[in-house]
C-alpha cells in the first residue's frame, strides 16, 4: 500500500473569530443577568419529595391516636439508605420550618420495629424488596407512609411519588388514608391524583 | 471591546450579587420551593436525570463525569418540528443534518452526523437498547458519503419522554459506533394522560406544505405499569429551490429554445408521506418479574427527482418524451424495530434485565417518468429498480449490583453479554430497469450510436448484483461505578467483542470527576473504541452503464470479495479504531446558573472511505483487470485515512423568576469541532505513487475535512407565564466548504408561541428561520449547496393544535 499525501487547499482557511466573540458576550451576558437574577433552577428530585411532606401535611389531619397535637415535634421517619435524608435535614433540620406546626425530628430508622412515634415514614427505593413487610409491621399504626416503589399503594401504602416526564407527581390511596383514621381535605383530590 | 466588557460584567457582577453568591444553593432553593403551593410544585420539573453513560442507575444530567445533554418532551413539542432530527439541529449545536437533494435514496433517507463526525460513528439507543442502521449506504455526494446511519426520523416525537445526547467515546461501554456518541431516546413511561397534535405549515414561498397528525394513548396498567401508543400521519409537499436551466433543450433550430426560462430540475425536498407508530409498555408480574415491550414502525413513501433529461439528450427516447423529461425516485421504506424482554432483582440484590430486539430497514426503489433508452419505444416508464434490506438481531443480558467497597458510597458494578446477527439484502429490479435493450439512438444527429442501458435516474440492480450476507458477533462487558468519597467519582469500563468477519476488539475506558467546590465539578474521561465495518461497506454492489467511444461500458462499486476488486487491491475491511479524550468542567455558581466546558479530542485510524472510480486509463494492468468484467471503471470500500477531530463544546443555562410575572429560562450552546487527515491516503500498490489521490480526491477531503459547519451557535429564550410558553432561538451555522468554495456562516431565527385555551386545549404558532435567511450559493451557477446544515427552503410557518385529555 501507498501513503500519498495530497496538498490541502483548505488548510489555510482562516478562521471567523466572530461567533466566537458573539458566544463571549453571551457568556458575559448571562454573568451580568446574575446580578438581577431572582434563584430559580430547575430544583432536584429530592428536594421537590422532601417539600411534599411538608405541602401533603397540610391537607391531612392525623387522628387523635397519633398523638400529633400533645407531641413537641413532628416526627419524620425514613427507612432505608436513600439520598433523600440529606436534603431532609437542609429542609428542616438546618432550618427549623414545621410541619403541622411542629419542629420536625428527622429520624433514620435501621429497623421498622424502631417505628414506635413516627408520624410519617417515608419508605426508600432501597427498600423495595421489604415494602409489604413494613407496611404490614405498622398497619393499624396512625403513621403516614410515602413511598416511591413500584406498586407502592397496591400495596397499602398511602401516598406514592412518581415520574411524569420531568415532573415529580404524586398519589394517594383514599382507603389506606382512610382506614388508618387519617382525616383528607378533599381540595387534594384536585391537585393529586386520590385513588379511590 | 471583548475585555471591556468582561470587566464592566464582572465589576457589576461583584458589586451587586455579592449577597446572593453568599447563600447555598439548597437553601435558596428550599425557600422557593416552600412558597410554591400544590399545583405549582406538581407541575414543576427537576432537574433532568440520565442513564446513557451510567449503567443501572439515572443521574443528575450536571453530575455526570462525561457531558451529556437531555432534551425533554416539552422541549421538543415547543419546536414545531415534526422529524426529529430537525428537532435534535435546533438543540445540539454539534448535530448537522443537511438536506441533499437529487441524490437517489439519501434524499429521503438524510445523514446526520454529530461532532463533524460520520453519520455511522454516532449510536442509538431506544430505551438504552441499539437501534439498527438504515439499509441505505450513501453513496452519492453528500455529507457521510461512503457511510450507513440511524434513520432518527422513523420515530414519532410524541411518544418520546427525553433524549439524551452523550458527547463522549463510549464504545467501551457500548460498543460498535459508539464513536462521535451516544443518542439514547427514551420513550414516555407510566403516562397518565392521551393527546392529539396537528401541525400545519407551509413555506414563505408558498411550497413544502405539511400536514401532521399524532395520537399518544397511555393506559395504567396494574403495579404502576403501563401501555403507550403513539400513531402519526406525515405529509409533506415538496419544496424547489432549483435555478432555470438555460442550456439547449432541443436541436438546433427547434423554437422551444428560446426559452430560457425553464424550471427543468428539482432541488429541494423529497414529497414524503409517513406512517409512523410507537410502542412503549411494561408490564409487572410482580414486584420482581417485569415484562416490557416496545418498538416503533415507519413506512414512508417518498418523491423525489433526478437529473432532468433534456429533450437533446441520447439517453432520451423522444418519441415518449419530446420536451424531455425528469426521472422520479419513488422509494418505499419500511423501518421497524422491536425489543421485548424481562427484568428484575433477584434475592442478592442482583438487578437483571434481558431482552432481545429485532430492527430492520427495507429500501424498494420504484422509477417512474423514466425510460431505458436501450429498449427504445418499447421502453416501460415505469420500472422495479430493486430494493437494499437490512435485518438485525440483538440479545442482551445486564446485571448491576451495588457492592460495599468501604467507598462512601456503594460500588456500582454492571456486566453483561450481547449477541448481535446482521444480514444484508440486495434484491434485482425488474429486467427492463437494468437491462441492455440494444437500441441505439434512434433520431437526432447522434442516431445509430449506442444509448445508455437501464431505467434513467436511477439503473436498477441487476440480478448480478442480488446479494445476501450475514455475520454474527458477541461481546462481554463490565463496567464500574464509584464515589471514593465526597469529591472524588471514577468509572472504569471494559469490552470485549468478536465479529464473524473481521475478529475481535477490546476496549477500555477511565473516567474520573472531582468536585472541587460544591459550585465546581472537573471531569475527564479517556477511552478507545471501535467501528466495526458495515455490511453494506463491505458487500454493497452496483453496476450502472457509461458510453465511452461509441461503446457501451459498465461502472461498477464492487464489494470488497469481489474477484475484479481484490485483482485491484481491496481486502477484507478492518474496523476503524478510535481513541479518546475529554475533560471539562461543571460550574454553578449560583441556583439559578449552570456553565459547562468540555474539550474533546477523537483520533480514527483506517477510517472507511468510499473510493472514487478506478478507471481504465491509469494503467494497462488495471485496464486488463478491468476488461474481464466488460468494466471501464470501479470503485470499493477500504481502509484508508487516520482522521484526529478536536474541539470544544460551551454550554450556559440561566433562569429568571419573575414572581407573578412568569419564568425566563436563557441558554446559550456553542460548539466547535476541527478535523484533520493525519498523514497520507493508504491506496492499492497497483495503483501507483499516486494512488492516494486516486481513491480519495480532493472532494472528498473537502467534505471530510471542511464539508460541515465547524463551529455552531446557539442562544434561545423560553418565557413562561400562565397559559403562555413562547420560544425564541437564534442559531448561527458557521461557514462550510463545497465544490472548492467556502459558503458563509448562516443566521436563522425561530419562534415559537403556544397558548393554552383551556385545561384541555392548546394552540400555537411558530416560524422558523423568521427572516428568510438563505445561505450562501454556488458562486458559478447560483444554484444552492448540498451540505447546507440548515437546508435552503427559506422561512416556514405554522400552526398546532393539540387536545390533552
Amino acid at each position: 500500500m501507498h501513503k500519498q499525501t495530497i496538498g490541502n487547499k483548505f488548510s489555510g482557511m482562516v478562521h471567523d473569530k466572530k461567533v466566537l466573540q458573539i458566544a463571549l458576550f453571551a457568556f458575559f451576558l448571562f454573568i451580568l443577568l446574575i446580578s438581577v437574577a431572582v434563584y430559580a433552577i430547575e430544583p432536584k428530585r429530592q428536594a421537590i419529595k422532601v417539600v411534599y411532606f411538608k405541602s401533603l401535611s397540610s391537607y391531612i389531619t392525623w387522628p387523635k391516636t397519633a398523638g400529633l397535637v400533645q407531641a413537641m415535634t413532628f416526627e419524620l421517619c425514613i427507612i432505608g439508605k436513600d439520598s433523600l435524608n440529606d436534603y431532609l435535614h437542609q429542609a428542616y433540620y438546618n432550618t427549623n420550618r414545621p410541619i403541622k406546626k411542629k419542629p420536625v425530628r428527622i429520624r433514620q430508622l435501621n429497623r421498622i420495629d424502631e417505628v414506635a412515634g413516627c408520624h410519617l415514614l417515608f419508605i426508600g427505593e432501597s427498600e423495595s424488596r421489604n415494602v409489604s413487610e413494613i407496611l404490614a409491621f405498622i398497619k393499624g399504626k396512625p403513621i403516614l407512609t410515602v413511598g416511591e416503589t413500584r406498586g407502592f399503594l397496591e400495596k397499602n401504602g398511602m401516598i406514592q411519588f412518581y415520574m411524569t416526564g420531568q415532573k415529580v407527581k404524586v398519589k394517594l390511596s383514599y382507603p389506606a388514608v382512610i382506614d388508618e383514621g387519617f382525616i383528607m381535605n378533599p381540595g387534594l383530590s384536585s391537585v393529586i391524583k386520590v385513588i379511590r | 471591546m471583548i475585555k471591556h466588557a468582561i470587566f464592566i460584567t464582572f465589576s457589576l457582577n461583584l458589586l451587586m450579587s455579592e449577597a446572593v453568591v453568599s447563600e447555598t444553593h439548597n437553601g435558596k432553593e428550599f425557600d422557593r420551593l416552600f412558597e410554591m403551593s400544590m399545583t405549582d410544585l406538581v407541575e414543576m420539573d427537576s432537574l433532568a436525570q440520565v442513564e446513557v453513560g451510567s449503567r443501572g442507575k439515572a443521574i443528575d444530567f450536571l453530575q455526570t463525569k462525561v457531558p451529556v445533554d437531555v432534551i425533554t418532551a416539552e422541549q421538543i413539542d415547543r419546536t414545531g418540528h415534526t422529524e426529529l432530527s430537525r428537532v435534535l439541529q435546533r438543540f445540539i449545536p454539534g448535530f448537522n443534518f443537511p438536506r441533499p437533494s437529487i441524490k437517489d435514496g439519501s434524499d429521503h433517507i438524510r445523514p446526520f452526523t454529530l461532532r463533524g463526525m460520520a453519520p455511522d460513528q454516532v449510536l442509538v439507543l431506544v430505551n438504552g437498547k441499539r437501534l439498527h442502521a438504515s439499509t441505505l449506504l450513501h453513496v452519492n455526494g453528500t455529507i457521510g458519503r461512503g457511510s450507513t446511519g440511524v434513520d432518527l426520523n422513523t420515530i414519532p416525537l410524541r411518544s418520546i419522554e427525553r433524549i439524551e445526547v452523550l458527547r463522549d467515546g463510549a464504545a467501551a461501554q457500548y460498543g460498535s459506533d459508539a464513536i462521535a456518541g451516544i443518542i439514547n431516546i427514551i420513550l414516555k413511561s407510566g403516562g397518565e394522560y392521551s393527546r392529539v397534535t396537528s401541525t400545519i405549515g407551509q413555506t414563505y414561498e408558498g411550497d413544502g406544505e405539511l400536514y401532521q397528525a399524532d395520537f399518544h394513548h397511555a393506559t395504567e396498567l396494574p403495579l404502576d405499569g403501563f401501555f403507550n401508543l403513539t400513531a402519526e400521519l406525515r405529509d409533506r409537499n415538496p419544496t424547489n429551490r432549483a435555478i432555470f436551466d438555460g442550456r439547449q433543450q432541443y436541436f438546433d433550430g427547434h423554437p422551444g429554445n428560446s426559452n430560457l426560462a425553464r424550471l427543468t430540475n428539482r432541488r429541494g425536498d423529497p414529497d414524503t408521506q409517513d406512517i409512523l407508530f410507537s410502542l412503549n409498555s411494561e408490564i409487572p408480574f410482580s414486584d420482581e418479574l417485569i415484562f416490557y415491550v416496545h418498538g416503533s414502525m415507519n413506512y414512508r413513501h417518498g418523491e423525489a427527482g433526478a437529473f432532468f433529461r433534456r429533450p437533446l439528450d441520447d439517453r432520451n427516447v423522444r418519441a415518449i418524451y419530446p420536451d424531455g423529461f425528469l426521472p422520479l425516485i419513488k422509494p418505499d421504506i419500511l423501518d421497524y424495530s422491536a425489543t421485548v424482554g424481562s427484568k428484575g432483582k433477584t434475592d442478592f440484590k442482583l438487578n437483571w434485565d434481558f431482552s432481545h430486539t429485532v430492527g430492520g430497514s427495507h429500501l424498494g426503489y420504484d422509477i417512474e417518468n423514466s425510460v431505458n433508452a436501450s429498449l427504445g419505444t418499447a421502453s416501460p416508464t415505469s420500472f422495479d429498480a430493486g430494493s437494499l434490506h437490512f435485518r438485525q438481531h440483538t440479545t442482551n443480558l445486564d446485571l448491576t449490583r451495588e457492592l460495599d467497597a468501604g467507598f462512601k458510597a456503594p460500588l456500582r458494578m454492571a456486566a453483561g453479554l450481547e449477541w448481535r446477527y446482521e444480514n444484508f439484502q440486495i434484491r434485482a429490479g425488474d429486467e427492463a430497469s437494468s437491462v441492455n435493450g440494444g437500441v441505439p439512438v434512434l433520431d437526432g444527429p447522434n442516431a445509430g450510436n449506442v444509448t445508455m442501458a437501464g431505467a434513467q435516474g436511477f439503473p436498477g440492480f441487476m440480478p448480478a448484483n442480488r446479494l445476501e450476507e450475514d455475520r454474527h458477533n458477541f461481546s462481554a462487558y463490565i463496567d464500574l461505578d464509584g464515589k471514593f468519597d465526597d469529591k472524588w467519582f471514577v468509572g472504569a469500563a471494559g469490552r470485549y467483542e468478536y465479529y464473524s468477519d473481521f475478529g475481535s476488539s477490546l476496549n477500555g475506558k477511565f473516567s474520573l470527576a472531582y468536585r472541587a467546590l460544591d459550585e465546581l465539578l472537573l471531569r475527564g474521561s479517556v477511552s478507545t473504541g471501535f467501528r466495526a465495518p458495515s455490511l453494506q461497506q463491505s458487500f454493497f454492489n452496483s453496476t450502472s452503464s457509461i458510453n465511452i467511444n461509441n461503446t457501451l461500458t459498465s461502472t461498477s462499486t464492487l464489494s470488497v470479495d469481489a474477484p475484479i476488486a481484490q485483482a485491484l487491491g481491496a481486502t477484507s475491511l478492518k474496523a476503524e479504531e478510535s481513541l479518546h479524550f475529554t475533560a471539562g468542567l461543571v460550574f454553578e455558581p449560583l441556583s439559578n446558573l449552570s456553565f459547562s466546558a468540555d474539550y474533546f479530542y477523537t483520533r480514527i485510524d483506517n477510517r472507511i472511505i468510499f473510493s472514487r472510480n478506478i478507471t481504465s486509463s491509469i494503467s494497462p494492468e488495471i485496464a486488463s483487470i478491468l476488461a474481464t468484467g466488460n468494466l471501464s471503471a470501479a470503485r470499493f470500500f477500504t481502509n484508508a485515512i487516520d482522521t484526529e477531530t478536536h474541539g470544544f463544546d460551551l454550554r450556559a443555562d440561566y433562569r429568571l423568576d419573575f414572581q407573578n410575572f412568569g419564568e425566563l429560562k436563557l441558554a446559550a450552546l456553542y460548539h466547535y469541532n476541527r478535523t484533520r487527515i493525519k498523514g497520507g491516503v493508504s491506496s492499492p500498490t497497483i495503483l501507483g505513487e499516486n494512488g492516494g489521490s486516486i481513491i480519495f480526491s480532493e472532494a472528498d477531503r473537502e467534505r471530510l475535512e471542511s464539508g460541515q459547519p465547524h463551529e455552531t451557535l446557539i442562544l434561545s429564550a423560553n418565557y413562561k407565564n400562565g397559559d403562555f410558553n413562547g420560544l425564541f432561538k437564534l442559531i448561527k451555522a458557521g461557514n462550510f466548504s463545497e465544490e472548492s468554495q467556502r459558503l458563509g456562516s448562516q443566521w436563522l431565527a425561530d419562534i415559537d408561541l403556544d397558548y393554552r385555551l383551556d385545561k384541555h386545549f392548546n394552540i400555537g404558532l411558530g416560524v422558523h428561520n423568521l427572516f428568510d435567511s438563505e445561505p450562501d450559493r454556488n458562486g458559478q451557477d447560483g444554484a444552492y449547496l448540498q451540505s447546507s446544515p440548515y437546508g435552503y427552503n427559506g422561512g416556514f410557518y405554522y400552526l398546532r393544535l393539540s387536545a390533552t385529555f
